[in-house]
C-alpha cells in the first residue's frame, strides 16, 4: 500500500504543478494567426501544441523471394512478396514553455485492399513478427524536448531524421524512431554537433524497441552440409555462442550505441565527421565531403566522397568486423530542374569479417551513393557504378507539378569459385515519379511536402546466372540452394501530410 | 503485377477533384488528448496480489466535422512504469503479451452525417449496453463493423450497429472474439430510445448474435422533480438472453445464454447530494458481468462488486454521493456504495462489499481520482480489496 501512496503523491503533485506553475510570459507565433500566443502555463503549452499527421496508402509487390538486408527479417514462402496498407502516423507536441515542451506521435499500419496473405510477407510494410501481416499500433515518440537557439537536448523515444547512419528510411508504411537521448548544438556558426546516446530502436514495422545489436539483424548465420556439420557461418573469428538462440540470432544483453558527429559547412564547401560506437559490438566512423562550384549561371556542380570504416569493439559480440567503404560522386544541376549523377562505390571484401566484409547499415537509410531501390551497395566486396537524371517538369514547363527520376547502377560483386562469400553479379535500373498536389516545382521523389502527393517507385533487378556454380559447391563443399535471376519491385505511396 | 494493388491510382482523380475539400477537412479538424497516470493495486490474502502503475493517454483527430463527409483517428496506450507485480491481473496492458506496453488503434472510421442520422464505418467506440467502450482503464475497449443512428421520427432514436469484430481492453487485435467467447459471423444489434411523453426514457436494444446468444434488453426511467434542487428517480431494467449458438457457454461469467436478470432502482436527487437504491436478481445461471464487450450497464454497478455475475445474484446496492464545497482549489466529490450479494445457486459467490471515492477537479481538465473497493466472500474465497489511483489531464 506504500507504493501506491507514494505513487498518489507524485500523481496530485504533478496535478498541482499543472496548475500552479506559472512561467514566464513566452511568445508563441501560430502559423495560421498573426497575433501572438502567450504561453504562461502548462495549460497553455498543451492548448497550443502542434499536430502532425500523415494519412498513407502505400503498397509494394516483389515478384521474387529476392530478400534484402533491409527488408523485414521475416521471410515469405511464396515467390512474390507483396503488401498493401493504410496508415501513417499521429502526433502532438505541446508549444514550448521555457523552451520545454512535450510531444508523442502514434504510428499504425493496417492491411487494405490488395492480397497481404501470409506467405507473401517478408517486405516489412505490416507487422510480420507473428507469422502474417497484420496491423500494428505502436507509440513511436514519445519525448521531452528543451530547445533555444543554439541547443536543442530530446529524450526519450524520437524520429532521428539528420544523423545519417541512424536515420528514419521511411520506405514502408512507418520509419525507424530510435529511444534515447540526444543533443545537437550549433553555437559554433557553420558548425553543427550532434551527438546521442541511443538506447533502442523501433524497426519499420517494430512495436517494440530492440537493443542495437539486434536492431543490426546480427545473426550466427550457420551453413551446414547434410551430415550436419558447419561448413560457413557470417560471424568470424571467436564470439560467445551463448549470446545466439537456437536460430542463431543475437539474443545477448542489450548494448546501446552513444554516437557524435560533426557537420561543418562553409561558403561552398561541407565537411562531416560522424562515429557510432555500439558497445561490445562494433564501432563506425564514418566521413563525407561535398564541394560546390557554379561554373556557369545555369550549371552548379558538386563533388562529394565518402568513406566509413567499421571495426569491432569490447566484448565483440558478432566477432571480427574489420570493412570499410568508400565512394565519389560527382552531380551536376541546371538551372531548369535537371539533375544527373555519377557515383562510384567500393566496399571491402575481407573473409575474416563478418559475412565477408558486409557493412552494418540497419539503423537507417545506407549512406553509400548508389543505395538504390532494392540493391543497397553495403555488401562485402561490392564495386558499384551508378548513374541517373531527374527531371523537374514543372521547372521545365513540361508537366506541372510532377517530378520523375531515372537510375542506373552496376554492382560487381566478389564472384570468383574459391571465395567463400561470393555473389552473383547484378544491375539496378529504377523510375521514380512524384505528384504533388500543392507545389507546381521545386521539389525533389522524397521531399516532405504538405498535403497530397503521389509517389511511384519501380526497379528492375537483373542478376547474372552464368556461373559455374559446380566448381563454387566443388570447393566448399555446400550446395547452392537458391540462384536469383531478375524480378520487378514496384512500390506506390499515395500520401497526404498534415 | 495485379492491378488491385493501384486501385488508389484509379480513385485519383477523385483525389484530385476532392484536394480543395480536403485541405479545409483538415485544417478545420481537432485535436484532443489525455495523459493519465493509473496506479492499481489489488490486495488479496495470497500471493495473487497485484500491483502495476501506468503511464499513457489518448490523441484523437478529427477532421472537420461540419461535413458531411469525415473521418476520425484515435490512438490510446499505456506504458508500465516503475515497481510491478503480476501486472497481468490489472487490466491495464497488452494480455496478449505478457503485460507489455499495449498501445491500440480505438477508432479509425468514415462518418457520414446527414439530417439526423449518422453512419460511421470503421474501428468504433460504442457506448449501447453489453457493447461499450469501458473507460475505468486507460485503454478502452473497441469495435469494428458499422454503426448507424437516426432520428427520423419524431422523439424516437434507432441504433443499427453491425460489428464484425471485437478489440478487447487488454488486447491491440481486432478478433472475432468478445468477452463472452468467440462472435463467428458477427453480431448485429439494433436499439431505440423513445422520449416523447414527459419525465419518461423508454429504451430497448436486441443484440442478435446467431453463433454466440441473443440478448434482449429493456430499459424505463421516470424522473419526478419535486422542484428546482430535488428530482426523484425510478428505472426498471430487464436483461434476457437465449438462442445459443456454437459457441455460447451457459455458465459464462461474462454472457451466456440463460441471462434473466430484472432490477430497479430509485433515488433521490438533491442539488449537491444523491442518494439511490439498486437492487437486481439475475434467475438465470449465466452471467451479464462484460456482455459482449465493456461493461454491461446494470444499475447494480461498483467499482468492482455488481450484482451481474453468475450463479443467480441477488443484489442490493446502496449507492451515495456528495458534492463538496467549491474551493480555490477546485471541486471535489466523495461517494459511498454498499453492496450485499446473494446467490441462490451454491456454485455462486456470497459477498458483502463496500467503497469510496473522492474525486476532485482541479479545473474542466485536470482531475485527481481516489477509488477504493472491499469485497467480503462469505464463503472460502479470499477476500480483495482494490484501489485505484488515477491522474488525468485533458487538452
Amino acid at each position: 500500500m506504500k507504493k501506491i501512496q507514494y505513487t498518489s503523491v507524485v500523481a496530485a503533485l504533478i496535478l498541482l504543478g499543472s496548475q500552479v506553475f506559472a512561467a514566464e510570459k513566452e511568445m508563441k507565433i501560430d502559423g495560421n494567426s498573426e497575433e501572438p500566443v502567450v504561453i504562461e502555463t502548462i495549460a497553455d503549452a498543451f492548448k497550443n501544441g502542434k499536430v502532425k499527421g500523415l494519412l498513407r496508402y502505400g503498397a509494394q509487390h516483389r515478384d521474387s523471394s529476392y530478400q534484402v538486408l533491409q527488408d523485414d527479417p521475416h521471410i515469405a514462402t511464396g515467390s512474390v512478396k507483396a503488401y498493401s496498407a493504410l496508415g501513417g502516423y499521429l502526433g502532438y507536441e505541446t508549444a514550448p514553455l521555457h523552451n520545454f515542451s512535450i510531444g508523442a506521435t502514434f504510428y499504425t499500419s493496417n492491411p487494405f485492399l490488395g492480397n497481404n496473405s501470409d506467405n507473401r510477407k517478408g517486405l516489412g510494410g505490416l507487422y510480420e513478427a507473428d507469422g502474417g501481416q497484420d496491423s500494428y499500433h505502436v507509440l513511436g515518440e514519445a519525448f521531452l524536448k528543451f530547445q533555444n537557439d543554439e541547443h536543442r537536448v530530446v529524450i526519450g523515444r524520437q524520429e532521428m531524421p539528420d544523423y545519417r547512419f541512424v536515420s528514419l528510411s521511411n520506405i514502408r508504411m512507418t520509419p525507424f524512431t530510435h529511444e534515447g537521448a540526444t543533443y545537437e548544438n550549433t553555437s559554433i556558426e557553420g558548425l553543427k554537433v550532434n551527438a546521442a546516446y541511443i538506447t533502442g530502436q523501433k524497426d519499420r514495422n517494430g512495436i517494440d524497441f530492440d537493443d542495437m545489436v539486434r536492431s543490426a539483424r546480427v545473426s550466427i548465420g550457420e551453413v551446414k552440409d547434410d551430415n550436419g556439420a558447419t561448413l560457413k557461418t557470417k560471424i568470424r573469428g571467436s564470439y560467445d555462442p551463448n549470446n545466439f538462440d537456437a536460430s542463431g540470432n543475437y539474443a545477448g544483453d542489450d548494448k546501446e550505441m552513444p554516437m557524435i558527429g560533426a557537420i561543418y559547412t562553409q561558403d561552398n564547401w561541407k565537411v562531416e565527421a560522424w562515429d557510432y560506437y555500439v558497445n561490445d559490438f562494433v564501432n563506425t566512423v564514418y566521413l563525407y565531403g561535398q564541394y560546390d562550384f557554379k561554373p556557369t549561371d545555369d550549371w552548379k556542380l558538386s563533388l562529394a566522397g565518402q568513406y566509413s570504416n567499421q571495426q569491432d569493439v569490447g566484448d565483440s559480440v558478432a566477432g571480427n568486423v574489420d570493412t570499410w567503404f568508400y565512394g565519389v560522386k560527382a552531380q551536376a544541376l541546371t538551372s531548369n530542374g535537371i539533375l544527373f549523377f555519377l557515383a562510384y562505390n567500393e566496399v571491402s571484401y575481407n573473409e575474416d569479417s563478418y559475412d565477408g566484409g558486409t557493412m552494418f547499415v540497419r539503423w537507417g537509410t545506407p549512406q553509400m551513393f548508389n543505395s538504390f531501390q532494392v540493391q543497397d551497395s553495403e555488401l562485402a566486396g561490392t564495386k558499384s557504378i551508378g548513374v541517373g537524371a531527374q527531371f523537374d517538369l514543372g521547372a521545365l514547363d513540361l508537366l506541372k507539378s510532377t517530378v520523375i527520376r531515372f537510375r542506373y547502377a552496376d554492382y560487381d560483386m566478389p564472384d570468383e569459385f574459391y571465395m567463400i562469400d561470393a555473389r552473383q553479379d547484378r544491375t539496378e535500373a529504377t523510375f521514380d515519379l512524384r505528384y504533388s498536389f500543392t507545389k507546381d516545382s521545386g521539389f525533389g521523389i522524397f521531399t516532405q511536402m504538405d498535403g497530397l502527393s503521389i509517389q511511384f517507385r519501380i526497379a528492375y533487378d537483373n542478376f547474372r546466372t552464368d556461373y559455374n556454380y559446380a566448381a563454387f559447391e566443388d570447393h566448399h563443399g555446400f550446395t547452392i540452394d537458391k540462384v536469383d535471376d531478375d524480378f520487378v519491385d514496384a512500390r506506390i505511396y499515395i500520401d497526404y501530410v498534415f | 503485377m495485379r492491378l488491385h494493388y493501384f486501385w488508389p491510382l484509379l480513385f485519383s482523380p477523385l483525389l484530385l477533384m476532392a484536394e480543395f475539400g480536403i485541405v479545409d477537412a483538415f485544417t478545420k479538424g481537432a485535436v484532443h488528448g489525455q495523459v493519465k497516470l493509473f496506479s492499481y493495486d489489488i490486495d488479496k490474502s495470497s500471493d495473487e496480489d497485484a500491483f502495476a502503475t501506468a503511464l499513457g493517454g489518448y490523441l484523437k483527430y478529427s477532421t472537420d466535422t461540419n461535413r458531411s463527409l469525415y473521418g476520425s483517428v484515435h490512438f490510446h496506450t499505456s506504458q508500465p512504469v516503475g515497481y510491478n507485480k503480476n501486472r497481468e491481473d490489472t487490466a491495464l496492458f497488452n494480455n496478449d503479451k505478457n503485460g507489455d506496453a499495449l498501445t491500440v488503434n480505438s477508432e479509425a472510421y468514415i462518418g457520414w452525417k446527414g439530417t439526423h442520422r449518422v453512419l460511421k464505418v470503421g474501428n468504433l467506440m460504442l457506448n449501447t449496453p453489453m457493447m461499450n467502450d469501458d473507460t475505468t482503464r486507460i485503454v478502452p475497449w473497441s469495435y469494428q463493423g458499422f454503426a448507424y443512428t437516426g432520428e427520423a421520427v419524431s422523439d424516437t432514436k434507432v441504433q443499427l450497429n453491425y460489428i464484425r469484430r471485437i478489440r478487447s481492453h487488454t488486447s491491440d487485435e481486432y478478433k472475432k472474439e468478445s468477452a463472452s467467447g468467440e462472435i463467428g459471423d458477427g453480431i448485429l444489434m439494433i436499439g431505440m430510445q423513445y422520449d416523447g411523453i414527459e419525465s419518461l426514457d423508454l429504451q430497448s436494444y436486441y443484440y442478435y448474435a446467431p453463433d454466440l446468444y441473443s440478448t434482449f434488453i429493456a430499459q424505463a426511467d421516470y424522473k419526478l422533480i419535486l422542484d428546482k434542487d430535488n428530482m426523484i428517480c425510478v428505472g426498471i431494467q430487464y436483461f434476457n438472453s437465449g438462442n445459443g449458438g456454437k459457441y455460447a457457454e451457459r455458465e459464462n461469467k461474462n454472457g451466456g445464454d440463460d441471462i434473466d436478470l430484472l432490477a430497479i432502482q430509485a433515488g433521490l436527487y438533491a442539488e449537491d447530494w444523491m442518494v439511490s437504491l439498486n437492487y437486481s436478481q439475475n434467475f438465470g445461471i449465466s452471467g451479464i458481468v462484460k456482455g459482449y464487450g465493456g461493461l454491461a450497464n446494470v444499475f447494480t454497478t461498483s467499482m468492482v462488486a455488481n450484482g451481474r455475475g453468475n450463479y443467480k445474484p441477488e443484489t442490493w446496492m446502496l449507492k451515495s454521493r456528495y458534492d463538496l464545497p467549491v474551493t480555490d482549489w477546485g471541486y471535489s466529490e466523495v461517494a459511498v456504495t454498499l453492496t450485499n450479494t446473494r446467490v441462490h445457486d451454491r456454485r455462486g459467490d456470497d459477498f458483502d462489499a463496500y467503497y469510496m471515492h473522492w474525486k476532485h477537479r482541479f479545473n474542466v481538465d485536470t482531475s485527481l481520482f481516489v477509488r477504493f473497493e472491499n469485497i467480503d466472500y462469505k464463503n472460502d474465497k479470499s477476500d480483495v480489496k482494490y484501489l485505484r489511483v488515477i491522474a488525468s489531464y485533458e487538452f
